[in-house]
Parts: structure tokens; sequence; C-alpha cells
């Protein structure tokens, strides 16, 4: 167990981070696909969707946050610096998105408003995948000096991760609004949907195509240091490719919860894919989840407080979830 | 001399304490005001007046314009631990890193979580269900302020645990979180948070009353705030000078500084008291200084002839700055009484009769006095927190890590870019604040506005 506490947390993280990209991931996509529309008719009803969520979705990524520092302080406090630049990016692109939201619903001239919101969250979906590929590819630590320089994360890799962060997010977006609204806004979100789905499994292939023809990122994939797909990987990939067929599916049946539904375990697939493949690394190349985590004993107390609570936050997050459920009402602004 | 310019770790200093300084002054807004939306949505849910309903939805507006901005200028601090504070969040963060954790599971997710309830569920929730999501969007955003005084406090009286390899490890956990520091520390920002809410919806109810708009809302709210303060003003005098006694037990170095105390006063005599002074640490003494005889030894140790240590008494590479402290530290008490007494005015003007609602337009200079006094309020968090962090130096961690170790290799140009991103982004947040409180403000009530269905008078 004492080993083991840094490994259950680890697997924590990719829930936490699962359920972060999950719904910050489609509020995201609202805004942008925001940008898709000159109609500030719709754009009232797609940001009035997303209007009652976003907060406490946005507030999984504080969780993250915070729960990466306490859980494994030499990744938070080696990784950020590492990453100043974009992670600087992705705080003004936060602060872009939601000061967008929030001050459109105020505001009498919305359409400036609606750009800086829809602009923002494709600036934060770039930041991410920055962020993300940054680590994804490798950091060269010695101990906690960071050895490479402050452009390393900029690279054709966490450019292509960046845009499949885009189009996923893009893709959920238009998931849930086929959920949440009626009428040509959603005869227009599934086609959106069709489009940025396509674009998503392009994106995927063209990732684990780069992945391959890389050889340095192998770790990615369940083969360190070697080029090739491990069978696990694969298998996993396949089931994530399998849930975006059943997406598009659901989208042409007309079905309403489904493609929601399909793309959350379809990133559920894609998660335990590079999930397990990198395990038990957490910053590739050298930095293990366990040398980099908090001493047992205050792993333990936080997962005693952390474990306990998850399923009451999940509670009333779906309790708001449910109250607020069912097509926009538009009154509810009032 | 422009050396500063071109070090990390000081533009790295500047840009925590500037993104730091303009993000408090809003969470400081939005706990008390949780706290006054719970008050006013009680006594509608007991009286069934609808005043006390549009009391609630008045409010609520201005709650949610400052809330959001509090989160866009709330979520960079957390990540600049990281970003520029890399060795100390990883020497510290197993402790620290944790506790900013359980804000964000047990605080930060609950406030935001019921936000939208609170603001937009009429409609779609009974009036119980909305009184507990108000009550919770309170709870979440104290309980905030508390695990974030938790690790700030941790760091002025660090405790239960020993640096073992580089590494914070804890030994007693309990001892961890409620360090010495912590219980007049947080009863000392909690009241604060009261008294700016409690000034600002007395000011922004007095200009009101002033303008003759809505009279008889405004001067409710206007009465409920004076009422409160009334208590709250006091109350906060009394916690800041026990909080005083405390930090020169803690922190006996902090209060040298605050006070530009060089000579610890010998048995037997009382240590001065400064009231003003100009240091100059160079050569350990003051170019000038008024004091008032015993007073340093009455403060600190209620005592006339108590022993304050002097700052000599401690290396000069322990030693914090002296002038920004002493300074802060003086306007924020100034401010303190100032409040006590514009609030010894409004219970003179109430008592006469002033405050009934043909009258009460009439009092020009006290709502005056209370405008002055929201501003004050503010600068009395800021000052108080400079104090408090500036005093702190030259520790991260008081005795357990140096500013000077606990900071990020960084490249001064990327501190630089990312500071004046910062100062650029907050100020036009800070204008579109002003713009869209303003807005509301003018708007005013919704006078005809009623509660919906399922919420009906008197329950």
């Amino acid at each position: 167990m004492d080993m083991n506490v840094a490994d259950v947390w680890y697997w924590i993280m990719a829930v936490l981070l699962w359920l972060y990209v999950f719904t910050d991931g489609f509020d995201l996509g609202v805004g942008i696909l925001c940008l898709h529309t000159e109609s500030e008719a719709w754009r009232e009803a797609m940001t009035a969707s997303i209007d009652s969520v976003w907060h406490a979705n946005q507030t999984w990524l504080v969780m993250l946050g915070g729960v990466l520092f306490g859980a494994f302080p030499l990744v938070y406090g080696t990784v950020l610096a590492a990453l100043y630049l974009p992670a600087g990016f992705l705080l003004f692109a936060f602060m872009a998105r939601g000061i967008g939201l929030e001050y459109r619903a105020e505001a009498d001239r919305k359409r400036p408003w609606s750009l800086v919101f829809g602009w923002g969250s494709l600036a934060v979906a770039l930041a991410h995948g920055f962020l993300l590929g940054g680590i994804l590819q490798g950091m060269p630590f010695d101990g906690l000096r960071f050895l490479g320089g402050a452009f390393d994360w900029f690279s054709p890799f966490t450019i292509l991760v960046g845009l499949t962060l885009v189009c996923l997010y893009a893709m959920f977006g238009a998931a849930w609004l086929v959920l949440k609204t009626d009428g040509e806004l959603q005869a227009q979100a599934r086609l959106w949907g069709l489009r940025y789905g396509s674009a998503t499994v392009a994106m995927l292939v063209l990732l684990v195509g780069y992945i391959l023809l890389d050889g340095n990122l192998g770790h990615l994939v369940g083969r360190p240091g070697q080029r090739g797909l491990s069978p696990g990987f694969v298998l996993l990939l396949v089931g994530a490719v399998l849930c975006a067929a059943l997406y598009f599916r659901a989208l042409g049946k007309g079905w309403e919860r489904r493609p929601l539904l399909y793309c959350a375990v379809m990133l559920v697939f894609v998660f335990a894919a590079f999930g397990t493949s990198l395990f038990p690394l957490i910053v590739p190349p050298g930095v293990t989840a366990r040398a980099a985590a908090a001493p047992a004993p205050m792993l333990r107390v936080m997962l005693a407080v952390v474990g306990g609570l998850l399923p009451v936050l999940v509670f009333y997050n779906a309790y708001q979830y449910r109250v607020f459920g069912g097509k926009v009402a538009p009154e509810d602004g009032a | 001399m422009t050396e500063f310019l071109t070090d990390p770790v000081f533009l790295s200093r500047v840009q925590f304490a500037l993104t730091t300084a303009f993000h408090i002054t809003f969470p400081t807004l939005t706990i008390g005001l949780a706290v006054y939306l719970v008050v006013v949505e009680w006594l509608w849910l007991r009286t069934g007046d609808l005043l006390y309903f549009r009391q609630f939805r008045f409010w609520s507006r201005l709650f949610a314009v400052n809330f959001a901005v509090g989160v866009v200028s709330g979520i960079p601090l957390e990540f600049q631990f990281g970003t520029n504070w890399g060795p100390f969040s990883a020497t510290v963060g197993n402790f620290f890193g944790q506790i900013l954790g359980f804000e964000g599971t047990m605080a930060f997710m609950l406030e935001s979580a019921f936000l939208y309830l609170m603001l937009f569920g009429w409609k779609r929730v009974g009036p119980k269900m909305h009184f507990f999501s108000t009550i919770m969007v309170a709870f979440g955003s104290s309980l905030s302020a508390f695990w974030i005084l938790v690790a700030n406090s941790w760091m002025q009286t660090p405790s239960g645990g020993h640096l073992a390899g580089g590494i914070f490890v804890v030994d007693d956990y309990l001892a961890a979180v409620f360090s010495p520091d912590l219980p007049l520390a947080f009863s000392h920002m909690y009241l604060a948070c009261l008294e700016v809410t409690l000034f600002v919806v007395g000011a922004v109810s007095g200009a009101n009353i002033l303008l003759g708009r809505n009279v008889p809302f405004f001067l409710k709210s206007f009465k409920i705030a004076a009422l409160a303060a009334m208590v709250v003003a006091p109350l906060q005098a009394f916690v800041g000078d026990s909080n005083g006694q405390e930090i020169g037990r803690l922190q006996p170095a902090k209060v040298a500084a605050i006070e530009a105390h060089w000579d610890t006063n010998k048995p037997g005599t009382g240590a001065p008291w400064n009231m003003l002074a100009w240091p100059d640490p160079r050569n350990e003494r003051n170019f000038f200084e008024i004091q008032i005889p015993y007073a340093l030894s009455l403060l600190i140790t209620h005592s006339p002839t108590g022993t304050v240590p002097g700052l000599k008494d401690f290396p000069r590479e322990d030693r914090p700055p002296i002038v920004l402290p002493f300074y802060a530290f003086r306007l924020m008490v100034g401010v303190g009484f100032a409040m006590m007494a514009v609030m010894a005015w409004t219970v003179w003007a109430w008592r006469q009769g002033r405050l009934s609602p043909e009258r009460a337009p009439g009092e020009r200079y006290l709502y005056y006095a209370w405008g002055l006094m929201a501003g004050g309020a503010y600068l009395a968090v800021l000052m108080g927190w400079v104090t408090r962090e500036v005093g702190r130096q030259p520790w991260l961690a008081y005795g357990l890590i140096r500013t000077g170790e606990g900071h990020s290799d960084l490249a001064a140009g990327a501190v630089w870019l990312s500071l004046t991103g910062f100062v650029a982004a907050y100020a036009v947040l800070f204008t579109l604040f002003l713009f869209f409180m303003a807005k509301l403000v003018r708007k005013g009530p919704d006078m005809a506005e009623l509660p919906p269905p399922g919420h009906g008078v008197a329950g």
C-alpha cells in the first residue's frame, strides 16, 4: 500500500483530468462554435446553455491544479516553470473566455463579447494542447533542474495536440448543443458535430502517425524508445474509434443524449490508451509518479479527504445539471 | 541601481504582489456579500416582505459581476506557485499544495456549483432549496477564505513538521493546519471581508438615497449595513489589537520593522512608540521620529515596561524591509479608527431621527463619509496584507525557506512578458468591472419584480 498510494493518485489525477477535459471541453467547444455563426440569437441560446455549468466545469481545473500541487509537488514545481509561456498563455486565454461570457450577458452590444468568448475559448484549447503536448513529448530534468529552454514546448507535436483538442472540444460542444437546443440550431449543431467529429478522428490518426514516425515518442504508445504500437494501445484506440462511429450513428439517427454520452466514453478510451502507455511515468522520459509523489502519509490523508469528497462533488454537480436540464430556456436568464 | 529590473526574483515578487492585491479585493466583497444575501433571504422567508426579496435580487446581481472578476483573477495565483515559485512548491507542496487542493475540493467547487442555482434557480427550485443554495455559496466562500488563510498562516508560522532532504515532512498534521497564527489571522481577515462589504453596501445605498432614488429600498440596506458595522468595526479593532500582540510573540522581527524599533528596551524601561519615522536601515536608526513614551510596550505587551525586541537583535539578513510595513500599517490602523468615527456619527444621526425616509436624503456628508470609508476599507485590506507579507520577508515560509531559495529559474524577459500582460489585462478587467457595476447600480432594483410562483408571500 505504501508504495502504491502514489499510483492510486496517478489514476485519480487521470479521472480528474477526464472530468475536466470532458466538462470544460464541451463549454469551450460551445465557445469555438460561437465563431461559426454570426447570429447573436443563436449565440444567446448557445451561451445560455452553458451559463449554469461552466463555472463548476472550470473549477475541476482549479481542483486539479491544487491536487497536482499536493500529490506531485515535484511535478507542479518544475513542469509549470518549464512551461512558463504556454501556462501564462492559458491564464490569459481563461480570462478572455470568462470575461467574454460574463459580460456578454450584461452588455448591450453582444457581438464584441461573443468574439472575446469565442476566440478566448479557442485560445484555451490551444494552450491546453501546448501544455499537455509539452509534457507528453518529454522534458529533460536533472533532479529539480529543467535542462531545456523556454521554447522547448513549441514543436510540431504540441501544435498537433493543440489542434486535436480544438477539434475534440468543438465535437463535444456540438454534442452538448444537440442535447440542449432544438429547431434550426440543433440541426446546425448536428452538422457541426459531424464535421468536428470527423476532424477529431482525422487528427487522432495524424497524431498516432506522427508518434510512429518520430522515434522519440514511443513512451506514449507503450513502446518506450522504440517504434510501433503496443497491442494494449491499439486495442484501446480501436475502442475510441468505435465510440466515434457510434457517435456519428447517434447524430444521424437524430438521438439527442447519446452523442454526448459517446463523447464521454470515447474520451475514457483515449485517456486509458495514453494513460496506460505512459504509466508509471508522469513526466517522460525520466520522472515516475512514485518519484514525484508527496510522502505516502500525506498522500493517504489527501486520499481520505479528496476521495471521500469526490462522490459528493459529483453528486451536487449532477443535481445542478438536473435542475437546469432540458432544452435551453432563455427566461432563466432573467 | 536598476539591477532589480533584470532580476527575475524581484519581478516574480512584483507579479505575485500585484496579482494578489488585485485579486483579493474581489473575494473580500464576495464573502461578505454572500453573508448579506443569506441574511436578506432569511428575512424574506420569515417576513414575506417583498422588499427583502428585491434586496436579494438587486445585490445578487452585483454579487455575480464581482464574483466573475474574482474567479478569473484568482486562477493565476494558484498557478504562479508552480510557474514562478517552483522550488518552494516542490519543497512544501505536499502540505501547502494539499491545502490549496482542499480549498478547491471543499470550498470553491461548492461555491461554483451552487452559484447558478442561487442566481437563476428561482423558477427551478423551491424556497427551501433556494435558501440552501444561498447558504452553500456563503459557506463555500467562507470556507475558501479559511483554507487560504490556513496556507498563508502556515507561511507566517510554519509548524507541525520539519525539513528533511529538501522536503517539508509533516509530523503533526493538525498542528500544521492550525498553525499559531491562524485563529487571529482568519478572524481578522474575515471581519475585514464583512467590513468591506458593509461599507460598500452602505456607500452604494447612501449614494442612491442622496440622489433620491428608491429611498425606502436603499434606506433598508443602509440601515442593515450600519447596524452590522456598529458591531463589526469595534470588534475588528479588538481583534486587530490581539493580532498585534500575537505577532509580537510569533514574529518579533516583523513587529520591530512595523514600528521601526531598533533597540530593545532595557528591563524596567518602556519602549516608545514611533508615531511617525523615516527609517535608515544602513545606519540602523531613524532619520527622524515622533515618539510616544511607553506606548510600544503597552501596545505589544499590555504592560508599560514590557520588553519589545528591537531590530538590532536580529541579524541583518533576517530583517524585513521597514518603510513599507511601517507606513502600510499606519494607514490600515488610521482607516480603522476613521471607520469607528463614522460609525459613531451614524449612531448619533440615527438617534436624532435624521435617517427617517423624509430626512435621510439630506444627510449628504454622512454618505460622503461612508463612500470614503468604502474605499478606505479596501485600502485597509491591502495595507494589512502589505504589512503582513512584506513583514514576513526575507522568508517565504518564516524561518524555513528564504525568498531567495524558493524561486524558479526563469529568464527576466519571460517574467516581464507575463507581468506586463497581467498589468494590462487587470487594468482592462478593472475598467470593465467598474463599468458594469455602475451600470447595475444606475439601473437600480426592479421594484415591480415579483417572486416566481411557489415562492409565495410568507413562504
